[in-house]
C-alpha cells in the first residue's frame, strides 16, 4: 500500500485531486494514498514524491533548470 | 559598457526563452555518509549501474555500488562540503564527456574541463566513457605501420595502426620519452595523437605539454590530465575519458594514438576506490575485476573495417616495474592484454644504449605486416645479428684471440647496437632508417669502427639527400627499396667511406 505525498504551492481544489489520483493510480500499480501538502516556495504546480522517485512539475523546479543551464 | 550591459542581458533573455523546459522526474536520495570521495545514500530506487548524480552542493558523482538499502558513490568534484542529509538526484544519464576537434591542442581534465587557461572548450557533441569495443565483425586486420621515429623500434618491434603495444619498465628508463618522441614523429602523417597522463606529477605533465608545444605536435594533439592531486576518481576514469576523444576521431575515419601513462597509477587508483567502497580485496588487495578494468579500456583499440570508415585507435600503454620484475601482478595483466611489448631496462640505459629497449625480451605480435616492404627487406636479419652478438659478446671482456669470424660478427653488433642508439626529441623518418639499415650490412662500412658509426651516417645522411634525394622519396613513395638505388647506394657507401677515412 503505497503512500504519495503531493505538494502544492496552493490548496488544490477537488477536481484537481482526482485527476492526479486517477493519473498516478495508473503509474503506481497497485493501490496508492495521497497526502497532500503545500509549500509556497513553489511558486506554481505540484511535486509528487513516490518513495524515492520525485515527479517535478513546479515552476520552482523549471527556474532551477533555467538556472543550471545558464551555468 | 552601456552597450555590452545590454547585449548581456539581450542574451540572457534569449537563452531564457530559449531553454527547453520541461517537467522532471528525478529519483532522489538523501546523503547518510559521507568521507574520503565516497557518499552512501539512501533512497534512489532505480539509480542505473554508472548513472551520473547530483548532489545538493553542485557536485557530481558516479554510482557505483548499488545495494539493497544504499547506493555507493564516488565524486568527482568533492570540495569538503558534502554533509549529511544533503539530497542527491539521479541525472538519467552516464558519465560522458565533451568531444571532438575543439578538443585538439589543449589541456583537459577527465571532465572536459579546460586547464590550460585557453578558454572554454566549445563543443556540442559528448559521448559516453564507457562504451562496449567495436564487434568482432567490425574489424580489421592491422596492416598499416605507426611509425615511432626510432630506428630500434620500427626495425625490430614495429608497431602497427590498430595494435596495442605495452611499454614496460622500470622508472626513469624512458618509457614516456618514446611515447613523446612517436607523438612529434606523428607531424604531417594524419594522426591524432591523446596523451593521458594518470596520477602524474604535474611538473611533468606540464614538461610534455611544453615539449609538445616546442616541436609542433599539440596542434593534432589533445592532453587529457589527472594529475597525482585529483581525487582518485578522477584517475580512475581519465584513460576512459581520453579513449572516448579518440573513439571520436576515430569513428570518424581518423588514425588515433593514445598514449595511457601509466596503467600502474590507475591500478592503485582504482584499488583506492575499491577498497573504500568496501569491495573484496584480493591478490596485492587489488579488487577482482583489475583485469577487466584494463581488458575493456584496452579492447577499445581497435582497427576498424572501410565499412566503418577504416580509422584506428593505436594504443601505448605504459606499465611502471618494480626492480625489473614483470612477473607481478598488474604487468602480468596487461601482458596478456596487449598485443605486444617493448621491455626497458635500466642496467642497458646506464650502459648509454638509448632507448634502453631489450631487443630480446621485446617484440610485437603483429610484426611484420606493420612495416613497409624496404624495411622488411633490410630489417630482416637484424634481430638474428643482434642476438648472435649478445651471445659471444661476454668474450670481449676477456681480451682473448678470438677467430675472423666471431671477431667479425662482434664488431657488426657493436655498430649495429651503435647505429640503433638516438638521441630523444629527434626521430628519424622511415626512407632514412631503411637507408642507415641497408648500408651499414655493406662491405663497404666494415673499416668504419664503433666510435665513428653516428657522425659517419649523421654526414651519409645529409649527403644521400644533397646528392640524390629521389632516393629517400622513392621510398615514401613506392614503400619499396629497388635494385636501381642499392646499386646507388652501395657505390655512395664505397666512395663515402674513403673520404670520410680521410677526413679522421
Amino acid at each position: 500500500m503505497k503512500t504519495l505525498r503531493v505538494l502544492s504551492s496552493k490548496p488544490l481544489s477537488q477536481e484537481s485531486k482526482e485527476k492526479i489520483e486517477i493519473l498516478f493510480r495508473k503509474k503506481v500499480e497497485g493501490q496508492a494514498d495521497f497526502v497532500y501538502e503545500i509549500d509556497e516556495s513553489l511558486i506554481g504546480g505540484i511535486k509528487v514524491f513516490d518513495g524515492s522517485i520525485v515527479y517535478d512539475g513546479t515552476i520552482s523546479g523549471k527556474l532551477e533548470q533555467i538556472k543550471q543551464s545558464l551555468r | 559598457m552601456a552597450i555590452d550591459i545590454k547585449n548581456i542581458a539581450d542574451l540572457l533573455k534569449k537563452q531564457v526563452a530559449d531553454a527547453q523546459l520541461s517537467n522532471q522526474i528525478v529519483d532522489v536520495g538523501e546523503v547518510v555518509f559521507s568521507g574520503d570521495g565516497i557518499i552512501k545514500v539512501k533512497g534512489l530506487t532505480n539509480v542505473k549501474y554508472y548513472e551520473v548524480l547530483s548532489i545538493q552542493n553542485g557536485a557530481s558523482a558516479i554510482a557505483l555500488n548499488l545495494e539493497e538499502n544504499e547506493v555507493g558513490a564516488v565524486v568527482l568534484d568533492d570540495d569538503g562540503s558534502i554533509c549529511q542529509g544533503m539530497t542527491v538526484k539521479t541525472t538519467g544519464r552516464l558519465m560522458s564527456v565533451p568531444v571532438g576537434d575543439a578538443l585538439l591542442g589543449r589541456i583537459v581534465d577527465p571532465l572536459g574541463n579546460p586547464l590550460d587557461g585557453k578558454g572554454n572548450i566549445n563543443t556540442n557533441k559528448y559521448r559516453e566513457i564507457e562504451v562496449p569495443s567495436a564487434s568482432i565483425m567490425d574489424r580489421s586486420p592491422v596492416s598499416q605501420p605507426l611509425q615511432t621515429g626510432l630506428i630500434s623500434i620500427d626495425s625490430m618491434i614495429p608497431i602497427g595502426r590498430g595494435q596495442r603495444e605495452l611499454i614496460i619498465g622500470d622508472r626513469q628508463t624512458g618509457k614516456t620519452a618514446i611515447a613523446i618522441d612517436t607523438i612529434i614523429n606523428q607531424k604531417d602523417k594524419n594522426v591524432i595523437c591523446v596523451y593521458v597522463a594518470i596520477g602524474q606529477k604535474s611538473s611533468t605533465v606540464n614538461d610534455v605539454a611544453h615539449k609538445l608545444e616546442a616541436y609542433g605536435a599539440l596542434d593534432y594533439s589533445i592532453i587529457v590530465s589527472a594529475t597525482a592531486k585529483d581525487s582518485a576518481p578522477l584517475q580512475y576514469i581519465a584513460p576512459y575519458s581520453g579513449c572516448s576523444m579518440a573513439e571520436e576521431f576515430m569513428y570518424n575515419g581518423k588514425d588515433v594514438l593514445i598514449v595511457y601513462d601509466d596503467l600502474s597509477k590507475h591500478a592503485v587508483a582504482y584499488r583506492t576506490l575499491s577498497l573504500l567502497l568496501k569491495r573484496p580485496a584480493g591478490r596485492e588487495a587489488y579488487p577482482g575485476d583489475i583485469f577487466y578494468l584494463h581488458s575493456r579500456l584496452l579492447e577499445r583499440s581497435v582497427k576498424l573495417c572501410d565499412a566503418l570508415g577504416g580509422g584506428s585507435i593505436t594504443a601505448l600503454p605504459i606499465v611502471e616495474t618494480q626492480a625489473g620484475d614483470i612477473s607481478a601482478y598488474i604487468p602480468t595483466n596487461v601482458i596478456s592484454i596487449t598485443d605486444g611489448q617493448i621491455y626497458l631496462e635500466t642496467e642497458l640505459f646506464n650502459a648509454g644504449t638509448r632507448p634502453a629497449v631489450n631487443v630480446g625480451l621485446s617484440v610485437s605480435r603483429v610484426g611484420g605486416s606493420a612495416q613497409i616492404k624496404a624495411m622488411r627487406s633490410v630489417a630482416g636479419t637484424l634481430r638474428l645479428d643482434l642476438a648472435q652478438y649478445r651471445e659471444l659478446a661476454v668474450f670481449t671482456q676477456f681480451g682473448s684471440d678470438l677467430d675472423n669470424v666471431t671477431k667479425a660478427v662482434l664488431t657488426h653488433g657493436e655498430k649495429l647496437t651503435e647505429l640503433l642508439k638516438q638521441p630523444q626529441y629527434r626521430p628519424i623518418p622511415v626512407a632514412k632508417q631503411v637507408v642507415m639499415l641497408y648500408v651499414i650490412s655493406l662491405p663497404a662500412l666494415v673499416a668504419i669502427s664503433k666510435k665513428h658509426i653516428t657522425k659517419y651516417f649523421e654526414e651519409f645522411l645529409k649527403y644521400v639527400e644533397e646528392t640524390n634525394p629521389a632516393v629517400y622519396a622513392d621510398i615514401d613513395n613506392t614503400k619499396l627499396l629497388s635494385e636501381e638505388n642499392k646499386k646507388w647506394l652501395g657505390e655512395a657507401a664505397e666512395s663515402f667511406t674513403k673520404s670520410f677515412l680521410e677526413k679522421i
